[in-house]
C-alpha cells in the first residue's frame, strides 16, 4: 500500500500521492467542501427561499399561490404602526438588556477574580444558567414574577414590602424588564467568563507602575483595570445587542407577547406574521429589516476577528 | 492573579459573591421546590413560602410517561450526535481558515457568521421542504444536519480563535521533527487546545439541546426533542398539573447541567485562557 | 525526504480517517436512534389510498382493516381522544391509527407549514372556532356535500356553526363546550347570600359580587393573557347583550353601538369602579387557571367550563369538592349569553386517505362516543341527541345548566382574521381595564381598527 516518490512514473497515482502534491491553498479548499456543502444546502438555501419570499404576496388563510409584489412587502411595512411600535420596544429592549447583562457580567467577573476560597466552586455555579434552554428560562422567569405562585411575590410579601400579592405582567414596560432581567441572567456565565479572561490577562506590571507612581487601589482600578476592559466589553456589548435582537423562545414562554402587544419584539413580530396571520411575504420583509438591524449593530463583531489574525501573525 | 478591587473587605467579597449565586440559582431552586410539592401548597393567595409533604412522584409520573422518555433520549441523540458532527466539521473548516494559505478565508468566516444574523425562524419553511424532499422530516438525521448547519458558523469561528492562539513556534518545532501540516493538527495544536475544543463541544451540545421553533416543526412523533415536549405541557390548556410541570422542566434541564458541571474546568479554562483580545 | 513524504501522506490519511470516523460516528449514532418506522412519517405527495400490507382482509364488520389513518391533534385530547375513543375507532374500523400530538398553543404553527407546504402526513387534524375559518379555506376538506345529511342535522345548532364558514362545512364538532356560571356555594353563605341561587342578571352579579370581594380576595376572574382569551372574556359579556358584533358575510364589524357600549361599560365596572375582578386576569391566558384558583376556594363565582365542574368534584384536583354549583350566566340585556370554546376534528384536504377521514368524523359523532364525551370528559355532547339520554342526564348533573345555556346566543366569531381581531379588542379592553381609555374612547377605536383589520383582509382575499 506504501507507495514511495520512485513511483510516480505510474500512470494513475493514488489518492495518497494526489494528496500530498496540492499546494496549501488547494487541499485547504478541500477540507472546506464537506461543510461548504452542509452550510450551502442546509443554510444558504433555506435563505435563497426565504428572500425570495419577501418579493411575493402569499396570504396562507387565502391560497397557497405567490403573486408577485416587487418591493411592496417592504413599502408597507415601514409605514404599519405595528412594525414601529416593535421597533421602539425591541430597541428600548436591547438597551436595557445589554446594559443589564453586561453591567452584571463586569460585577460578576471582578468578583470572580477576586482571591477567595471556594472561588473554583463559584465560578463553577456561575455556569449554570448557560446549561438552561431559552424555552425553560421563560417557564423559569414566568413562575419566579407570577401573580399567584411565584418566589418575588412570595419573598416581598414575607417581607412586608407589599400588602398583597402584585400582578407582574400586566404591564408593558414592566414585562420587558422582566424580559431583560431573564436575558441577563441566562447570558451571564458566557459574558462573565469572557471578561473575566480578560481581567486575567491584564499584566502585573501595569499594576506596579501605577502603584510606583503613587496611585491608590481606586485611582488603579480606574487608570488601569478599566482602560485595559474596554476592548472586551465592547465585544460584549455587541455579541449581547445581537443576542437581544434575536431574542424569540424566551418571549414565547415567558409572555407570549403580553399583555396584549407589549412584549411582541421584531422577532416575535415574524412569528406572529408567519405562523398566526400566514402573511408569509410580510414575514420575510420583517425578516430581512429585522437582519439589517442586526447585522448593522452586530456587523461590528466579524471585523473584530478579522482584525485579531494579522496582529497574531506580527507577534510571531 | 492580583485582586482588581483590593479596597473591598473579605465580607463584602463573600456577600457579594452569595448575592450573586443566589441571583445565578435562585429560579431553579425555585422551580425545584415547585417540582416535590402538591400544587396547593404554592398555589395561594396571597402567596406563602413553605415547604411540606414533599414527595418525589412527579418526577414519577413523568418519567412513567414513555413520550417523555423518547424525547429526552431524542434530545440526548441529536445533542450529542450534533456535538461530534460539529466539532468535526469544524475542525477541519477552522484549521484551513486559521493556518493554511487559503484565499479569501475572512470572507468564508464573515459570510458565514453573517448569515446566522438572519432570524431563524423565517428560515423554517423552506427546511421543511428541503427535509421533506430528502425524507429527513421527523427524523433524529433530519435534527442533526439541520442543528449542524446552524450551530457550524460559531464553531468555526470558536475553533479557529483557539487554533490561533497556539504558538507558531510549537506547530514548527513539531514540523521541523518531521511531521506534516495536518500531523500537526492532530498532534499539536488540538491537544493544546483541548479545553477550548471541549468548551466549543459543549456549546454545541447544548445549542442542539436548546433549540425548539425546529424541533416542533420537523419532528411529529419519532423525533420530538424534550423542549417541544415542555412547551406543549405548559401551554395546555384544560388539564395541567404545575408540580408536574415543574418536575418535567427540571428533567429537560438535568442533562446539559450535569455536562456543565463535569466538564467545567474544561469549560473554564477553554472559555477563560483560550479567548484572547 | 521520502521519509517525510510518507510521513506526510500517512498524517493526511489518517487525519481524514479519523475525520471520518468521527462523522460516521455521528451517523451511526442517529442511525441507531431511528425508531423503526412504523408509518411513512412525512409522505410527500398525496399518494392514493394506502393498502399497505393488509394483514387481514377488509370485512362488513371491519371496513378499513389494513389501514392507517394518522390524526393530529392537542395535547388535552390525548386523556379522552387516544386513549379511549380512538381504540374503539380501530376495534370498530380495523384501521390502525398513529397519534400526533403538540401543545394546543401550538397547534397554528404547524397548520401554517403544514398549508404552505401542501403537507398531506396527517389524514386527520383537530380544529376550533377560532382557527376553522382562518384554516378551513385552505386546510380544511369542505365537506358540505360529502358528508352523511342526518348526522350533521343530529349536531346542535351551535357546534355546527362552528364548524362552518361562508355556509361550507369544514369538519364535525365534538362537544358544544360552551360557558356556564359557577359559583362557590359555601363562600355564597359566608357572605350572606342564598347557596342554591345563582344571580340572574348581569346587575346583581356584579352586586353579589360586591359582597365576595374583600380582604385581598377577588369575587371573580376574568382571563386576558393573550389576544384569544381576551377576546373571548369580551364576548362572554357581550353576547348578552342581544348584539351581533360580525355580519354573517364577515364584512362587517359593528361594536361602536349601544350593545358595545353595554359591555364596554360593564367590564370598566367590574374591574375599575366596583373593583370586584382580579386584575390578574390580563396576565392569565388558560381558563384553567381561573379554574385552580376557584378549586383552591379562592373566588366566589366565574364563567366556567362544563368540564371544571368535574375537576371541581375530584378530591386530588379540588379543595371545593360539593361545594360548587352550576347555572346559567347572568346576562345584561337578554338573560343569558355566553361563548363557545368548543372543538372537532377536521379533513385534511391535502390527504391521500379521505374516506377513512371521514370514518372518523362519522365515528366521533356516534353515540357511542358522545356518551363518553359527556359522562367520561365532562364535556356536553355536540349531538343534541345525548343531551336526553339517561346515562347521561344521571352521571352529569352540570348538563342541565349547559342546556338552557344553549338556549342563548354564544358565537365565537370565529374568521380568518380571528388573531388580528381579537389583538384589537384586546388591546382597547386592557385600555379601559388600566384607566387610559374610557369606555366609549375604547369602542370608537375598536370600529376603527378592526373595521380596517377586516378591510385588509378581503382586499388581500380578491
Amino acid at each position: 500500500m506504501r507507495t514511495t516518490l520512485t513511483e510516480r512514473t505510474e500512470p494513475r497515482p493514488s489518492l495518497s500521492q494526489r494528496l500530498d502534491r496540492m499546494g496549501e491553498a488547494r487541499f485547504g479548499l478541500l477540507l472546506l467542501i464537506p461543510t461548504a456543502l452542509v452550510l450551502l444546502v442546509f443554510l444558504a438555501l433555506p435563505l435563497a427561499y426565504a428572500a425570495a419570499m419577501s418579493l411575493f404576496r402569499i396570504e396562507l388563510t387565502v391560497s397557497p399561490a405567490w403573486r408577485w409584489a416587487g418591493p411592496g412587502n417592504y413599502i408597507s411595512l415601514l409605514g404599519e404602526r405595528a412594525v414601529r411600535e416593535s421597533l421602539a420596544r425591541t430597541l428600548a429592549f436591547a438597551a436595557l438588556t445589554v446594559g443589564s447583562s453586561v453591567s452584571l457580567a463586569l460585577g460578576a467577573a471582578l468578583l470572580l477574580n477576586e482571591p477567595f476560597r471556594g472561588r473554583g466552586f463559584a465560578r463553577v455555579l456561575v455556569l449554570l444558567p448557560w446549561a438552561v434552554a431559552p424555552v425553560v428560562a421563560g417557564v423559569l422567569w414566568r413562575y419566579l414574577f407570577h401573580s399567584n405562585y411565584g418566589l418575588v411575590n412570595a419573598l416581598l410579601y414575607q417581607a412586608g414590602l407589599i400588602p398583597a400579592y402584585r400582578v407582574w405582567f400586566d404591564s408593558a414596560p414592566v414585562a420587558i424588564l422582566i424580559a431583560a432581567l431573564a436575558t441577563a441572567w441566562k447570558t451571564l456565565p458566557f459574558l462573565a467568563l469572557i471578561i473575566l479572561a480578560r481581567l486575567q490577562s491584564i499584566p502585573e506590571a501595569l499594576y506596579r507602575a501605577a502603584r510606583m507612581d503613587g496611585a491608590g487601589a481606586v485611582a488603579r482600578f480606574r487608570h488601569v483595570t478599566l482602560p485595559q476592559l474596554r476592548g472586551i466589553l465592547i465585544f460584549a456589548v455587541v455579541m449581547q445587542t445581537i443576542v437581544a435582537l434575536q431574542s424569540f423562545d424566551l418571549i414565547f414562554t415567558l409572555t407570549r407577547g403580553g399583555p396584549g402587544q407589549g412584549t411582541v419584539l421584531l422577532s416575535y413580530l415574524v412569528f406572529i406574521n408567519a405562523f398566526e396571520r400566514l402573511s408569509l411575504g410580510t414575514a420575510a420583509a420583517m425578516a430581512a429589516l429585522l437582519t439589517l438591524l442586526i447585522v448593522l449593530l452586530g456587523g461590528l463583531t466579524p471585523l473584530l476577528i478579522a482584525r485579531r489574525p494579522r496582529r497574531e501573525r506580527q507577534d510571531g | 492573579m492580583a485582586s482588581a478591587m483590593p479596597w473591598l473587605r473579605p465580607g463584602a467579597v463573600y456577600a457579594l459573591v452569595a448575592l450573586l449565586l443566589l441571583w445565578t440559582v435562585a429560579p431553579v431552586a425555585w422551580i425545584a421546590t415547585m417540582s416535590v410539592q402538591p400544587e396547593i401548597n404554592y398555589v395561594s393567595v396571597p402567596p406563602r413560602l413553605r415547604v411540606e409533604q414533599t414527595s418525589l412522584r412527579w418526577y414519577a409520573a413523568t418519567l412513567a410517561e414513555p413520550e417523555f422518555v423518547a424525547a429526552l433520549r431524542t434530545s440526548t441523540i441529536v445533542a450529542t450526535a450534533t456535538m461530534l458532527l460539529c466539532v468535526t466539521l469544524g475542525a477541519l473548516t477552522a484549521y484551513p481558515l486559521a493556518r493554511l494559505n487559503v484565499p479569501h478565508r475572512n470572507l468564508y468566516l464573515t459570510l458565514s457568521v453573517t448569515a446566522r444574523m438572519v432570524p431563524a425562524m423565517i428560515l423554517i419553511i423552506p427546511m421543511f421542504l428541503i427535509l421533506r424532499g430528502l425524507r429527513l422530516l421527523d427524523s433524529h438525521l433530519g435534527l442533526i444536519i439541520v442543528y449542524t448547519a446552524f450551530l457550524l458558523p460559531y464553531v468555526i469561528w470558536m475553533l479557529k480563535n483557539f487554533f490561533e492562539q497556539v504558538p507558531y513556534a510549537l506547530e514548527a518545532a513539531a514540523r521541523m521533527d518531521g511531521c506534516s501540516r495536518l500531523g500537526a493538527l492532530v498532534r499539536v495544536i488540538i491537544p493544546v487546545t483541548a479545553p477550548g475544543v471541549v468548551a466549543t463541544a459543549v456549546f454545541a451540545f447544548i445549542g442542539a439541546w436548546n433549540e425548539f421553533l425546529f424541533g416542533l416543526i420537523l419532528s411529529t412523533r419519532v423525533a420530538v426533542p424534550v423542549t417541544v415536549k415542555l412547551s406543549s405541557l405548559v401551554s395546555t390548556t384544560f388539564h395541567s398539573d404545575t408540580s408536574l410541570v415543574a418536575a418535567a422542566g427540571m428533567l429537560a434541564l438535568l442533562p446539559p447541567v450535569l455536562l456543565v458541571f463535569v466538564l467545567n474546568r474544561f469549560i473554564v479554562r477553554g472559555l477563560v485562557e483560550g479567548m484572547k483580545y | 525526504m521520502s521519509d517525510q513524504r510518507s510521513q506526510e501522506r500517512l498524517s493526511r490519511r489518517s487525519f481524514l480517517r479519523l475525520a471520518g470516523a468521527g462523522a460516521i460516528g455521528a451517523v451511526a449514532l442517529a442511525a441507531c436512534g431511528q425508531a423503526p418506522p412504523a408509518a411513512a412519517p412525512g409522505g410527500a405527495a398525496p399518494a392514493a389510498d394506502a393498502t399497505a400490507g393488509a394483514a387481514a382482509p377488509a370485512s362488513a364488520s371491519q371496513p378499513f382493516a389494513g389501514r392507517e389513518l394518522t390524526l393530529f391533534s392537542a395535547q388535552h385530547h390525548a386523556a379522552h381522544v387516544k386513549d379511549v375513543y380512538v381504540p374503539l375507532f380501530t376495534e370498530r374500523t380495523g384501521a390502525k391509527v398513529n397519534w400526533i400530538e403538540v401543545g394546543g398553543g401550538d397547534v397554528e404553527a404547524k397548520y401554517a407549514v403544514f398549508v404552505a407546504s401542501e403537507d398531506a402526513s396527517a389524514d386527520v387534524l383537530i380544529g376550533w372556532e377560532a382557527i376553522n375559518a382562518k384554516y378551513g379555506p385552505t386546510l380544511f376538506e369542505d365537506i358540505t356535500t360529502s358528508v352523511k345529511p342526518e348526522l350533521v342535522a343530529g349536531l346542535t345548532p351551535a357546534s355546527k356553526r362552528a364548524f362552518t364558514f361562508l355556509d361550507k362545512q369544514y369538519g364535525m364538532p365534538l362537544d358544544t363546550n360552551m360557558a356556564i356560571f359557577m359559583w362557590n356555594s359555601d363562600l355564597y353563605k359566608a357572605a350572606g347570600l342564598d347557596p342554591a341561587v345563582p344571580p340572574q342578571s348581569w346587575a346583581e352579579f356584579v352586586d353579589h359580587s360586591k359582597k365576595l370581594s374583600g380582604d385581598g380576595k377577588y369575587a371573580t376572574l376574568f382571563t386576558l393573557g393573550d389576544a384569544n382569551s381576551g377576546f373571548v372574556t369580551f364576548i362572554s359579556i357581550y353576547n348578552s347583550t342581544g348584539g351581533t358584533l360580525l355580519s354573517p358575510d364577515l364584512r362587517t364589524l359593528t361594536v361602536d353601538d349601544q350593545y358595545g357600549l353595554m359591555a364596554m361599560e360593564a367590564i370598566h365596572d367590574i374591574f375599575v369602579v366596583s373593583k370586584v375582578a382580579d386584575p390578574a386576569g390580563v396576565t392569565v391566558a388558560s381558563s384553567i387557571e381561573q379554574g385552580k384558583i376557584f378549586r383552591a376556594g379562592n373566588m366566589g363565582h366565574y364563567f366556567a367550563f362544563p368540564n371544571h365542574f368535574v375537576l371541581a368534584e375530584t378530591p386530588d384536583q379540588s379543595q371545593i369538592v360539593g361545594k360548587a354549583r352550576t347555572g346559567i350566566i347572568p346576562g345584561i340585556a337578554l338573560r343569558s349569553g355566553s361563548v363557545n370554546g368548543l372543538e372537532g376534528y377536521a379533513i385534511n384536504r391535502f390527504s391521500g386517505n379521505k374516506e377513512l377521514g371521514m370514518a372518523f368524523l362519522e365515528h366521533i359523532v356516534s353515540p357511542e362516543v358522545q356518551k363518553l364525551v359527556a359522562t367520561g370528559w365532562g364535556r356536553p355532547p355536540s349531538v343534541q341527541a345525548i343531551f336526553g339520554d339517561a346515562d347521561v342526564v344521571a352521571k352529569a348533573p352540570q348538563f342541565a345548566a349547559v342546556q338552557e345555556q344553549t338556549k342563548y346566543p354564544s358565537p365565537r366569531y370565529g374568521s380568518p382574521f380571528y388573531t388580528d381581531l381579537a389583538a384589537v379588542f384586546v388591546e382597547q379592553t386592557l385600555a379601559v381595564i388600566d384607566g387610559t381609555a374610557s369606555p366609549q374612547e375604547a369602542l370608537t377605536k375598536i370600529q376603527a381598527d378592526g373595521q380596517k383589520v377586516i378591510d385588509d383582509y378581503w382586499a388581500k382575499a380578491s
